[in-house]
């Protein structure tokens, strides 16, 4: 284990713990309004300040954790799953799976995917499960295309030939014996896309087609605070700074796994 | 008879340039007919690129032959998936990195119902000690074992299915001298231990005269020479065979 992978666990655990005991430790309901305090800077009874509504803005980034990174991990968990197989079927079995497959992750990757996703949203409504999983299925095309070209590596390696001859199944070889041999650098990849997905819903909350208040996402904080930008710095500070954590931690993890497993891509 | 090749043929061809046109055709092997006898072992020989593990490839059905037919006793080969099996050159890419040798050797137990759950464990320890392997390997990863002990836990996982006939491409030619021989020797006991056929490929005449019966001499894709090992030895009749012999008698 190096420095930035403990490094960059640590940050995602500790606030992945907020998010999933966000009932137990935020100091306020969500979505309390409080009208005695306004747009109050930090102090010790609101420790990142409130928002114009009089809410507290630790008590929102701390469940916005829950949705942000929740967003996250199961977009991500959608393109890796279509991902995976769709690139170890093409890889596998080659030929016409392989041209169609293929071709059909070269169209998605012509289309500019954030206006595929923002006219998508738009048509259906921006709930936070369309949101994910509209992202989950406009992201698996880097995965597939990883994955396809580490199995082709794989495929004539004697190992594999050894299965086969033993009689394993196509499923038991790709199972047991491709995808625990391809998926390193598909996981640090994923990491990566965790991060992305995250970005994303905070650029489809500036535009409003993110998820949608009053429930609190990072990017719907950090919009939120457009408004009261000259008065009150740290509305907009905070979920930024969250945001900018989160990235970096799985940055970290992520260059943390390649020089671990020693990938150098 | 336990298994034949019936004129076999395999050509590869080379794709070049953007279009992937067809610029050339590899004739990696032409024309190969042979028998092997049961309990024997026949020695395949020739020089690198005379088409050795092409043979063995499409003799385990790894590989389709562009023409001819493998074809086996039935009586004697019922599954080829579980009664032929095959040990590759190079131990250090047989081995799945990723598994632990009791996962490697549970495998074929597992696919062929050789094992109830509970005598896995037994069954693999007692595959790993017929070939003088600790039992203590059962839960390492191949990266920590030698060249000449990957080999063995191959011929391991070979023995697993019951096989009665085991194809070794060049079992021992990326192994230090001192275990090569001790190899051939597990080889041999092996053989008469499980009463098993052999198809024993290396480009060392000298090896193919320890271990063998008879034998088949490959050069470019063609046989040169066939017949009882002892005979071929005292009157080459093809010169590239002699060479052969002039090379391994240094
Ligand atoms: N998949 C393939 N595609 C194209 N050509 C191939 C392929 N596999 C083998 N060949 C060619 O077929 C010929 C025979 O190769 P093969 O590997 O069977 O030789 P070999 O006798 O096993 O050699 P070695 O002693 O080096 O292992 C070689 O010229 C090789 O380049
Ligand atoms: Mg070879």
């Amino acid at each position: 284990m190096n420095k930035l992978l403990l490094v960059g666990i640590a940050i995602i655990g500790f606030l992945s713990a907020a998010a999933i005991l966000a009932p137990f430790i935020s100091p306020y309901e969500p979505s309390l309004i409080d009208s005695a305090s306004l747009l109050m800077p930090p102090s010790y009874a609101h420790p990142l300040g409130t928002d114009g509504l009089g809410r507290d803005l630790l008590s929102r980034i701390i469940y916005g954790a829950r949705i942000s990174l929740g967003i996250g991990i199961i977009a991500v968990g959608i393109s890796l799953c279509i991902g995976v197989i769709a690139g170890s079927v093409a890889g596998y079995f080659g030929g016409l799976a392989d041209s169609i497959i293929m071709r059909s992750a070269d169209i998605m990757l012509c289309f500019p995917t954030f206006f595929l996703i923002l006219a998508t949203v738009a048509v259906l409504e921006p709930s936070i499960i369309n949101i994910m999983v509209i992202i989950g299925l406009t992201s698996w095309m880097g995965i597939a295309r990883l994955i396809r070209s580490e199995i082709l590596s794989l495929r004539e390696r004697e190992f594999i030939q050894a299965a086969k001859a033993i009689g394993a199944s196509h499923y038991g070889i790709i199972c047991r014996h491709l995808l625990p041999n391809a998926l390193g650098p598909v996981f640090v990849n994923a990491t990566l896309g965790i991060a992305g997905a995250i970005l994303l819903e905070s650029a489809l909350s500036f535009l409003g087609l993110g998820v949608q208040p009053p429930v609190p996402s990072w990017g719907n904080i950090l919009i939120e605070s457009k408004a009261t930008l000259g008065v009150a710095w740290w509305i907009t500070l905070f979920p930024g700074l969250a945001i900018f954590v989160t990235i970096l931690g799985f940055n970290f993890i992520a260059e943390g796994l390649r020089k671990h497993w020693g990938y150098n891509a | 008879m336990i298994v034949r090749a019936v004129h076999i043929s395999k050509y590869f061809s080379i794709e070049g340039g953007v279009f992937k046109r067809e610029t050339g055709l590899v004739r990696a092997l032409e024309d190969v007919s042979f028998s092997v006898e049961e309990f024997s072992t026949l020695g395949i020989v020739g020089e690198s690129g005379s088409g050795k593990t092409t043979l063995a490839k499409i003799l385990v059905q790894l590989m389709a032959p562009t023409k001819g037919v493998v074809e086996f006793d039935g009586s004697k080969i019922s599954n080829f998936r579980k009664d032929m099996q095959i040990v590759f050159q190079n131990p250090y890419a047989s081995l799945d990195p990723k598994m632990r040798i009791k996962d490697t050797l549970y495998e074929p137990l597992l696919i062929h119902r050789l094992a109830m759950p509970k005598q896995l464990r037994d069954k693999a320890r007692e595959l790993l000690d017929a070939v003088g392997i600790n039992e203590d390997a059962l839960g390492r990863f191949p990266a920590e074992f030698s060249g000449g002990q990957r080999q063995r836990i191959c011929i391991a996982r070979a023995l697993a299915t019951q096989p009665k006939c085991i194809i070794l491409d060049e079992p021992i030619s990326s192994l230090d001298l001192t275990i090569q021989l001790k190899l051939l020797d597990l080889l041999l006991r092996l053989k008469e231990r499980f009463k098993l056929t052999y198809l024993f490929i290396s480009h060392n005449l000298n090896v193919i005269k320890y271990m063998a019966d008879s034998v088949l001499v490959l050069q470019g894709g063609r046989i040169v020479e066939q017949g009882d090992m002892r005979a071929i030895f005292a009157h080459p009749s093809h010169p590239y065979t002699e060479s052969l012999l002039r090379s391994a008698r240094r």
